[in-house]
């Protein structure tokens, strides 16, 4: 579900961002996600900081 | 790892790079995240998840880059050749690695001797007002 959702806020990025780096920052996203730790805390503050990261990047992005 | 942190540090959570600069990458002071990542390279070609972790490691758990953040970083200095891309035919498009540039390095080595600077003058300053 998460990895569902982080796929589709990857296309906010301009299509050839999305082709040069989309696939690796999806892989990169769950294999972090994969070593969460069980805490909630935890948790939260990995998907608040994945989200604002992606939503200030693809503001950025070229 | 955490248990090493210092109460008074929390962690800094890199949603998006702070500081951009001037103009040019080679004229400007690097923000924390980007000196991290070219820290990271210049020890050794890293894949994504890999330079990740090691910021995270390198800063004592007090710099966690979001995917986002990295990948602009990267972008940003595959675009100014500090970085480039190891070509490796066998490498999965979603592990591909990166390395410092000779030009990375370089420019690493500049700001590392401005940092350097920099935490000499701040001491001076910092016992002359003690004194």
């Amino acid at each position: 579900m998460a990895l569902t959702v982080y796929c589709w806020l990857l296309w906010l990025y301009p299509g050839s961002y999305r082709q040069e780096f989309g696939e690796e920052m999806a892989s990169v996203f769950r294999r972090a996600r994969s070593e969460l730790p069980p805490a909630l805390v935890a948790r939260i503050s990995f998907y608040r900081r994945e989200l604002c990261g992606l939503l200030s990047g693809a503001l950025r992005a070229p | 790892m955490r248990s090493l942190l210092d109460k008074s540090n929390p962690p800094v959570q890199y949603d998006f790079i702070r500081h951009v600069g001037t103009r040019t990458m080679e004229t400007f002071a690097l923000s924390e995240p980007v000196l991290l990542v070219l820290l990271s390279l210049a020890e050794q070609p890293r894949h994504g998840y890999s330079i990740l972790k090691d910021v995270e490691s390198m800063s004592a758990g007090r710099v966690l880059l979001s995917t986002g953040t990295l990948y602009g970083a990267l972008q940003r200095l595959l675009n100014n050749h500090w970085i480039e891309r190891v070509q490796e035919d066998d490498t999965p498009r979603d592990r591909r690695t990166y390395r410092l540039t000779s030009l990375g390095r370089r420019n690493l080595q500049m700001e590392i001797e401005r940092m350097r600077h920099l935490a000499k003058v701040a001491a001076l300053r910092l016992a002359r007002k003690e004194a």
